[in-house]
């Protein structure tokens, strides 16, 4: 199971770099293609690594009260 | 596509690219050193680097890209609208929209201001408008050339004389003043008669055509 948690940990890492990468890449070089894909698509992924960070830490605290 | 750099002045800019670098070193720190889960701090640093540092970098990108789309340099980063955007740069140019262009208000972002719907939702509505020139610019006029375009190319719907009015108005006694402008009040404020017309201001830009 923790193991588990570590390789989502590891995939929201990853989605955030790439989302991270898109939304620099619409400041740098503000026209439509980096603006459009940076604001919609990286923001997406950056979303989602977000919530799978906050899904790994319920899943923790839930174990925990498990254990009490 | 052309591409330009950032202002310098741009604080917004700055701090986008400020947060997701500090993100992304928190994150590759991670995924190199991989440090337990359940330490508390290793928990914290990854809140900063997925949570607190991406959606201020996220907030600054947003705002800065908001802006970004309203200068010139944006619209005219298309191929098709080249001539309109080269027209408003060129300082001996007398067309309405290079005119404009050299009055502060307007300056950089002279295509947005004017072309931006007038109304509480006039933003709103503009910025769908110009997803559908996104639409129509990656489906069609991409690979188009320019000279092929400018015939191609068509207003949707006549260029409302409510958005000149929003600095012109028509009450103002200098407006109405003039023969031909109180003789038309009615029929511009009804939209019968374009400011930009030929008959009146003249067309906005060089390459202006009617509505299809």
């Amino acid at each position: 199971m923790s193991t588990r948690r570590e390789k989502v940990l590891r995939i929201a890492s990853v989605l955030a770099l790439i989302g991270l990468a898109l939304m620099v890449w619409s400041v740098l070089s503000p026209t439509p293609l980096p603006v459009l894909v940076g604001l919609s698509i990286g923001q997406a992924i950056g979303t989602l690594s977000f919530v799978l960070f906050l899904g790994v830490v319920a899943a923790d605290l839930g174990l925990k009260q498990k254990l009490r | 596509m052309k591409h330009f750099p950032i202002d310098e002045h741009n604080l917004l800019s700055v701090a986008a690219v400020v947060c997701a670098a500090l993100a992304a070193a928190i994150l590759v720190v991670y995924l190199v050193r991989r440090p337990p889960r359940e330490h508390r701090a290793t928990k914290l640093w990854l809140l900063m680097g997925l949570g607190v540092l991406p959606i201020a970098a996220a907030t600054s990108a947003n705002v800065q890209g908001y802006k970004a789309t309203q200068h010139r340099a944006f619209c005219g980063s298309c191929h098709v609208m080249v001539p309109h955007a080269s027209d408003s740069d060129d300082p001996k140019s007398n067309s309405l929209a290079a005119v404009h262009a050299r009055n502060p208000y307007f300056g950089k972002d002279n295509c947005y201001t004017c072309h931006a719907d007038y109304g509480m939702f006039g933003t709103f509505f503009s910025k769908l408008g110009g997803m559908r020139h996104v639409w129509f610019y990656a489906t069609e006029f991409r690979t188009m050339s320019l000279e092929e375009a400018k015939h191609k190319i068509h207003l949707v719907k006549p260029y409302p004389n409510a958005n000149c009015m929003q600095c012109h108005t028509t009450t103002a006694p200098g407006w109405n003043k003039l023969p031909d402008h109180a003789s038309a009040k009615d029929a511009v404020i009804a939209e019968k008669v374009g400011c930009s017309s030929k008959g009146c201001h003249g067309v906005a830009h060089p390459l202006t055509k009617e509505t299809k």
